[in-house]
């Protein structure tokens, strides 16, 4: 059956359908990513209940307490419960965090608690403590800080510059598992003696405070943008923009731009000039074996899946349009995008709408109660594509994870290849994917 | 439940409530909430999610809607959907923002059923109480109504009943409502209606034609009693729980079905003919502690002691009626409560769900008894049907 609303060309607003695959990683796994950290959430006890038992899968549920709202303290404010709940909490914690987020939900936007007086309060009653304020309030998914803008501030707002010389070092932010450590970007910068850093194999606080010091950060998404932005202004970190792409000129483009960037802020030796940055050959050479690594799993893949559709979505690529492109441009049978949203001024998505015959899918719109499981032999990469589709083979990635740069092309043909040779249980796979709403 | 909580998950608020109890039924629900409130639901309070096609949305409701109260959005939103999906009903359901804001959604319900002749109904939850209200809400507000619009006489059918108060919030994937349909019908007993499976507005008429109502779990309790009250059917809580009081309960429920009024087969006494006082072994201190939802935690505990004549105390959560408690039962509304009656000294056994075990200071025997309203599908590999069979 098709879709009314990919007919229109357009995502009108509609109800939204929320399908059992749909859910990322929520504000409290991503806060999680703090080392040493405790999360309070003040807020009717409806909203945590998600996020709870989100966290119990995880095993973080031990870091997550909640003050639950009563009707008369959304009426009368509540700050100084806020005050003894967190006194009740560092007396009852067995290890003292070194960093608490209190988390409030949508309807403290519209009450107006003073954020700032409960931190300099919080602040000035622990000062061994880090606070943040943390906001879950999906209400404010349209402006210009919405929740997962909010929580990386949060996150990274906590690095800090204390040297003058800073390490030979780089940050990648925003994606919330470390690129594949196999990864050929990890090799070019070693080459050029540069560390990768990636806050989920920090262990402490301390650490994650260090990264600060590290001359650049990395922009894996739009979500950083902000606090790359502050930590800019207010500690001078320089920050270079480079999402994840599966275009291999844009890969090439990428690593150009890394040079130029590393060049400017003076980590890339003596080998700078003002006509040409002279890159080792022994950078060089990784790259062209990578590009060329490449090239080899996208025809080993085409080769093994054949005319097989494939459908992605908007869950396992920050781009899918981006990825949807790569695929039609090397020749795979690409047939649907299932998108939440999309932007008018997507290059990627404009030559998706225009110069393809791919569907987009507004996955969120009500009608997508009628449209499912019409699809089994297809390929699905993502989980709310495998759910609508009904595919049997299912790639279950989440936001690019693990792939960056040629390697990560390379993993995402040996999903593919392997996704083919076993149907899956998509039920067991989205009960341990642990997706929060 | 109350103030600071560091172990425990939230419980199923009411939304999540009046959603599950509507899930049956032919309507459009639209959970007025930005997303999260919808993604409780669907993700964790809701077993029956996955595959089905109940058109439950998410109004996607944003801060400037919110500040302007612009219900109109909402509303043009519903009448989009009504393009595609032709439901018999309509629900607007209440969150914390809509709470905080003052929404009239029994308003704006009416506006919708003004526009579209489609019966709509708003339900003014907030997430701050709990399930069995929800639930509670629907019957009173949807199943009454139709019941009090429909004209036909009650015509009492022979051996039928109807189950209410049957949510997979109490009773999750665990086959308990399937197995008590099955064991009714096995002892000549007609199942008319069950609010679990899909229903339609034509078929909660014939609710009034049944001989008697089961009422399962708390929430079910206001409509048992309304129906008694105006077409004189008479009831029976409980669940047929383990090998002994299966019959025992099958007793009450036969002798209802032939004239005896309502048993509220868990009560304080109610049994004392078919069991022994409960009352006086009571007052000897009972060493199992069941915890959990009260009508379920009865039968348990019936259940218990018809095997071995040991009495147990009931611990409730979310709902409650003292009508149906013991002397030495209690309700608890906070994580300290649950924590301190668990680490009491005199209950050397547990029995409940097993994120209570987190509260636990010292080894105790627990016996697993899941409970969706607290640990979702954490408790589905645990959970099993107690109908007929051995409690624990």
């Amino acid at each position: 059956m098709s879709c009314k609303s990919c007919d229109a060309g357009h995502f009108r607003s509609s109800l939204e359908y929320t399908c059992p695959s749909h859910g990322g990683w929520g504000m409290v796994r991503i806060g999680m990513l703090i080392p040493e950290s405790h999360q309070i959430f003040v807020c009717p006890s409806a909203c945590g209940r998600h996020g709870a038992l989100g966290a119990i899968k995880q095993g973080l549920k031990n870091r997550l307490s909640y003050l639950y709202l009563e009707e008369s303290d959304v009426i009368s404010g509540y700050d100084d419960a806020i005050y003894d709940a967190v006194e009740e909490l560092l007396v009852r914690l067995q290890k003292r965090p070194k960093v608490i987020i209190v988390f409030v939900s949508c309807l403290d936007d519209l009450i107006g608690t003073d954020e700032n007086a409960v931190m300099a309060e919080l602040s000035n009653r622990y000062p061994d403590v880090k606070f943040r304020m943390g906001h879950m309030n999906p209400i404010q998914t349209d402006s210009d800080e919405p929740p997962l803008v909010s929580i990386w501030k949060n996150v990274y707002s906590l690095m800090e510059r204390t040297v003058d010389t800073v390490k030979p070092a780089v940050n990648m932010l925003g994606n919330y598992v470390a690129i594949d450590e196999k990864s050929e970007f990890i090799k070019v910068l070693k080459e050029l003696g540069i560390d990768v850093y990636h806050i989920e194999n920090l262990n402490t606080y301390e650490e994650l405070k260090d990264m600060g010091n590290h001359a650049l950060n990395i922009l894996l998404t739009s979500a950083v943008e902000k606090v790359a932005g502050q930590l800019e202004k207010e500690q001078n970190m320089a920050y270079l923009k480079a999402p994840v792409n599966y275009n291999l000129k844009e890969i090439k483009a990428g690593y150009q731009a890394l040079f130029e960037k590393l060049a400017e802020i003076g980590q890339l030796g003596g080998s700078v000039s003002s006509e040409r940055i002279e890159i080792p050959a022994k950078v060089e050479e990784i790259l062209i074996d990578s590009e060329k690594r490449a090239l080899s799993a996208i025809q080993k893949a085409k080769m093994l899946i054949g005319d097989r559709d494939i459908h992605i979505d908007y869950s396992a690529f920050v781009h899918p349009f981006s990825a949807a492109k790569f695929f039609y441009e090397n020749g795979f049978s690409i047939k649907k995008i299932y998108a939440k949203e999309m932007d008018e001024n997507d290059a990627d998505y404009q030559w998706v709408k225009n110069e393809t015959d791919i569907e987009i899918i507004p996955i969120k719109k009500h009608d997508i109660v009628h449209m499912w499981k019409e699809h089994e032999d297809s390929i699905s990469i993502g989980l709310e594509a495998a759910y609508v589709s009904g595919s049997r083979h299912v790639v279950s990635v989440f936001q690019d994870e693990k792939m960056y740069g040629y390697h990560g092309i390379c993993l995402l043909m040996e999903h593919l290849i392997n996704c083919i040779k076993e149907d899956v249980d998509l039920e067991d796979v989205i009960n341990k994917a642990g997706l929060v709403v | 439940m109350g103030k600071l909580c560091m172990t425990l998950p939230p419980f199923s608020p009411d939304y999540s409530g009046v959603c599950s109890a509507l899930f049956p039924f032919d309507t459009l629900t639209v959970l007025h909430d930005a997303s999260g409130c919808t993604g409780n639901y669907t993700g964790y309070d809701e077993a029956r999610w996955f595959r089905s096609r109940s058109p439950i949305y998410c109004s996607g409701l944003r801060e400037i809607d919110a500040i302007l109260g612009d219900d109109e959005k909402l509303i043009q939103k519903i009448l989009y959907a009504l393009e595609d999906i032709k439901p018999e009903m309509i629900a607007v359901v209440g969150s914390p923002v809509p709470m905080v804001i003052g929404t009239d959604m029994e308003g704006i319900a009416a506006e919708i059923e003004n526009r579209t002749g489609i019966m709509a109904v708003g339900f003014p939850t907030t997430g701050i109480k709990y399930y069995p209200q929800g639930i509670a809400m629907v019957y009173k507000k949807v199943v009454q109504r139709i019941l009090e619009e429909d004209n036909t006489q009650a015509v009492k059918e022979e051996n039928t009943v109807n189950i209410l108060g049957a949510t997979p919030i109490d009773f999750g994937r665990s086959g308990t409502i399937e197995e008590l349909t099955k064991f009714l019908e096995e002892n000549g007993i007609t199942v008319r209606k069950t609010l679990w499976e899909n229903v339609k507005k034509s078929d909660v008429v014939q609710l009034k034609h049944a001989a008697c109502n089961i009422v399962v779990s708390n929430a079910g309790i206001e409509l048992a009693e309304y129906m008694e009250k105006e077409y004189g059917i008479p009831y029976v809580t409980g669940l047929p729980y383990g090998e002994k009081y299966a019959d025992i309960w099958l007793a009450e429920v036969k002798k209802v079905l032939t004239g005896e009024t309502s048993k509220v087969s868990s009560a304080a006494g109610a049994n004392e003919e078919v069991l022994g006082s409960i009352k006086d072994s009571a007052e000897s201190s009972a060493k199992i502690l069941i915890l959990g939802e009260q009508v379920q935690c009865n039968s348990i505990r019936n259940a218990i002691f018809a095997e071995t004549g040991e009495n147990c105390d009931v611990a409730g959560i979310c709902g409650w009626d003292n009508r149906f408690a013991e002397a030495k039962d209690t309700f608890l509304e906070s994580e300290a409560e649950i924590e301190q009656i668990l680490n009491a000294d005199k209950y050397e056994c547990i029995i409940g769900d097993p994120l209570y075990k987190d509260l636990l200071h010292t080894d105790k025997k627990f016996c697993v008894h899941p409970h969706y309203a607290v640990s979702s599908k954490l408790g589905n590999e645990e959970t099993r049907s107690l109908i007929g069979k051995k409690v624990f």
